[in-house]
């Protein structure tokens, strides 16, 4: 039973993480129906760009635990408070890092971000004396991904 | 060689070599027979261990806390399992032992089936759930502000016989009044005496988990590593007790122990034993035995008592339990007034209807008759009248008895007629106050969304800012009163007091002002105003972003240039301090709405940018960025949200259109909004 498979790939100067699946056990209500689940994840690292005196990372986010989740498009699960990429913004450093439009941001730098409010999170993406963030995101698209890629 | 009536229904075939092999007295039937029960059990073992390897494997590669917090559950749930049909194994090894004695001494092949009168009771689905155990900190605890938070995972493991389920994992911290479990836990194969032993294990969520701690403490962590009950059932299954085949005991000895593993342990915090007694329709409170105390790193102080609801149907109330066609006579009518029914067994009624179609489809029944309790039903000798016996059913309805007489087809029907009634009331005699209503029993569906409670969120989140006060009419009174201009300022006029609202061009930015906001329009790289159609305003006092305090005039050049070709648009000045609702706090944002730099209106595509020129027309939708209104220290914060729209045209709202609407917008909390980073 395949438990957890990470691959890395090394690109030059990049280091990029495929994308890599982590098994997640379940309580079981069904008798003799164990399922685990399978959450695939992604490593996405941005370099913020200075403009000025700013430095941006080039996407929006939305959601927060202090926000209504019942308007994020994005989820599939309605009452999932989790950060989720609005809007990725066309050649920015966020797009050239591999993020995309719809992806739940699990954690930034090792920080948490399931459970954060919204300006929380914005902050901590947002910090001035980091010129790098490393984003673990998820996205629904990355499951199919991968289970081509196997087949 | 084949036999129906045996119940495994194993069969050999005719002619193999298997069957001569028996034949000839080499071996007995019963040993390929017998195994075929365990070969269920095995293949169960089997998938468990494949499973616990599995939670092994992921508790070794994880980094997360909650992730191995829950390998580490499953760990746990797999290894009870393990345990439990292990020892199910054994008991049935020794079973068949103790018979293969029992043969060997008669000589004979005792029946397999047991005494005729030996009734035993149907069995049904036990469920349990909302589950709740009430905590109780100390009031020093629970109010302590320093310090991090002591966080323990707890999750609850049901068992019933060979039966084992747990439940979702919950972290109890101290602003935790109660553990919730959210589960609905059936068992569907449970006797009236069953015993549902609940166990709630805890493990304490701050460990450090690393190979290098203490070796006492790895010590004691692997010592206590499967709970008490746990090891107890361990040391019972590990006893080479009557003999057991050699097979499997040598697989026992490699299964158990698992291996250990570094990771989160959980310890078994508190349990208790439920059994039919407790059953009831309605949520009642059981005491729990807790073991454990404060000294214990999985601690968690339990009030002592489990809340839940516990309900069981048993399958005579919700299955057919005989059907067939009779003949029914309401005692004192006619003596002839035979009526033929189609009768149905189910729960505490005889459902008779017209036709078998008619309870096919779902018809009313023509009427019913109770089966319960107080009924009483004896079988009456040869009636004159007809040839066969027939069946009386007693009742009493309201002080007055109520017989009616039953027949059936012939002896044998009648027969199996009592038999059924009988089998009814020994289910009613076993299974109790269960009988005397059906018990709701929700399944849960497999994929039920979690109803989020807002444990996270503080109740200041909760609260929507009312609006409704005097402030908003004033303000209110004054947008609209600006529309309305806005409309006129295009021919040309505008009143003395929309300079109010309108920022000098050129006035002076503040220092502090000018070190965050870049000014040039270089900011602006790929969008040419020109193809904005619906001017922003707003765009340069985006770049004040987040700075509430930051009430300076932004500077304007973008502004003039916007002028030419909006009039209306007067203002841009980032003013803003939405962290009161005063009026002149209103006042001002009405006056310089900054967005802080990240606007979007979610509900219109960026594309369209065509929006009508009458800014009239553009409608703040409700998502705006907020930061600002959430964070009133953001002005301490670094790099500000930057701003620049990079080229992607939003629809903004004109300045004008700052409405009171969007302040409450911003401060409402029901909206989702969105920062740009």
């Amino acid at each position: 039973m395949v438990c957890a498979v990470i691959l890395l790939l090394n690109f030059g100067y990049q280091t990029m993480e495929m994308p890599f699946c982590i098994l997640k056990g379940s309580s079981v209500h069904d008798v003799g129906d164990s399922a685990l689940h399978f959450t695939f994840y992604q490593r996405i690292e941005i370099c913020k760009l200075r403009q000025g005196e700013h430095l941006i990372l080039g996407f929006s986010i939305g959601g927060g635990i202090d926000q209504d989740p019942g308007q994020n498009p994005f989820s599939e699960d309605k009452s999932d408070k989790g950060i989720y990429v609005t809007r990725v913004t066309p050649g920015g450093p966020a797009e050239v890092a591999g993020l995309m439009m719809g992806d739940k941001v699990m954690q930034v730098n090792g920080w948490d971000m399931t459970m954060v409010t919204h300006d929380q999170a914005r902050k901590r993406l947002t910090k001035k004396n980091e010129d790098i963030v490393r984003l673990l995101v998820t996205r629904k698209s990355l499951e199919q991904a991968v289970r081509h890629s196997m087949m | 060689m084949f036999c129906r009536t045996q119940t495994t229904r194993a069969t050999i075939a005719r002619g193999s070599a298997l069957e001569m092999e028996i034949r000839r007295g080499k071996f007995r039937r019963s040993v390929f027979l017998d195994t075929l029960q365990d070969s269920d059990i095995q293949k169960k073992i089997d998938h468990e261990i494949r499973m616990r390897d599995g939670a092994c494997k992921l508790l070794a590669a994880c980094s997360q806390r909650d992730q191995a917090l829950e390998a580490a559950k499953s760990l746990l749930t797999c290894n009870t399992r393990i345990m439990a049909y292990m020892s199910e194994l054994q008991r049935m090894k020794e079973a068949q032992v103790m018979q293969r004695v029992a043969r060997r001494s008669d000589g004979t092949r005792s029946s397999d089936a047991g005494p005729m009168d030996d009734r035993l009771p149907c069995k049904g689905k036990v469920a349990i759930s909302d589950l709740r155990i009430p905590l109780m900190w100390k009031d020093t605890e629970y109010f302590k502000n320093k310090g991090e938070l002591h966080r323990c995972a707890v999750f609850c493991l049901l068992q019933v016989g060979g039966e084992i389920h747990d439940t979702d994992m919950v972290m109890v911290d101290r602003t935790l009044t109660d553990i919730c479990f959210d589960n609905t836990i059936v068992f569907s194969e449970a006797s009236p005496g069953f015993e549902l032993r609940v166990e709630l294990y805890s493990c304490c969520s701050e460990e450090d988990y690393s190979a290098g701690s203490a070796p006492r403490k790895l010590a004691s962590k692997l010592s206590s590593s499967l709970g008490r009950s746990a090891g107890k059932k361990l040391r019972v299954a590990m006893d080479p007790g009557a003999c057991s085949p050699t097979s499997n005991a040598g697989a026992a000895t490699l299964l158990l122990p698992g291996p250990a593993v570094a990771g989160p342990k959980y310890h078994l915090l508190a349990h208790t034993s439920l059994s039919l007694s407790h059953v009831q329709d309605s949520f009642r409170t059981h005491d729990l035995s807790i073991s454990g105390n404060e000294e214990c790193s999985y601690w968690v102080p339990l009030y002592g008592s489990v809340c839940c609801r516990l309900a069981a149907q048993p399958h005579c109330m919700t299955q057919q339990m005989m059907s067939g066609c009779l003949k029914v006579k309401q005692l004192g009518g006619d003596p002839q007034s035979w009526t033929n029914v189609y009768g149905v067994l189910k729960g505490t009624n005889l459902f008779c209807y017209h036709r078998q179609e008619d309870m096919e489809a779902n018809v009313e029944p023509a009427f019913t008759i109770a089966i319960n309790k107080e009924t009483r039903i004896r079988a009456s000798e040869k009636d004159p009248h007809s040839k066969a016996q027939s069946i009386c059913i007693s009742n009493q309805y309201g002080g007055e008895e109520v017989t009616h007489t039953l027949s059936a087809d012939s002896r044998e029907e009648t027969h199996r007629w009592m038999e059924a009634f009988w089998q009814q009331f020994c289910d009613m005699s076993q299974w109790k106050q269960c009988c005397d209503d059906l018990m709701k029993i929700e399944l849960p569906s497999p994929r039920k969304p979690a109803l989020v409670t807002s444990k996270q969120g503080s109740l200041y989140h909760e609260i929507v800012i009312d609006t409704s006060d005097d402030i908003s009419t004033v303000t209110d009174i004054l947008t609209q009163r600006m529309q309305e201009l806005e409309l006129r300022s295009q021919l040309g006029t505008s009143p003395p007091w929309m300079s109010l609202f309108e920022e000098s061009p050129g006035g002076p930015p503040t220092p502090r002002l000018a070190r965050h906001i870049p000014r040039s329009p270089h900011r602006l790289p790929h969008s040419p105003l020109s193809s904005l159609r619906c001017p922003w305003p707003g765009l340069l006092s985006s770049d004040a972003s987040l700075t509430s305090d930051s009430d300076s005039p932004c500077s304007t050049s973008p502004c003039s240039r916007l002028r030419g070709w909006a009039e209306p648009l007067s203002l841009s000045s980032p003013r803003f301090r939405p962290r009161t609702l005063s009026l002149d706090a209103k006042l001002s944002t009405l006056r310089g709405r900054g967005y802080g730099g990240v606007l979007q209106c979610s509900c219109q595509p960026p594309s369209s940018s065509s929006l009508a020129p009458i800014p009239a027309e553009c409608v703040p939708q409700a998502t705006l960025s907020c930061s600002s209104s959430t964070s009133s220290n953001s002005s301490s914060e670094g790099s500000h949200s930057p701003s620049s729209l990079d080229g992607t045209p939003f629809s903004r709202p004109s300045s004008a259109r700052r409405s009171l609407r969007n302040l409450r917008a911003k401060l409402d909390p029901r909206n989702w909004l969105q920062s740009q980073v």
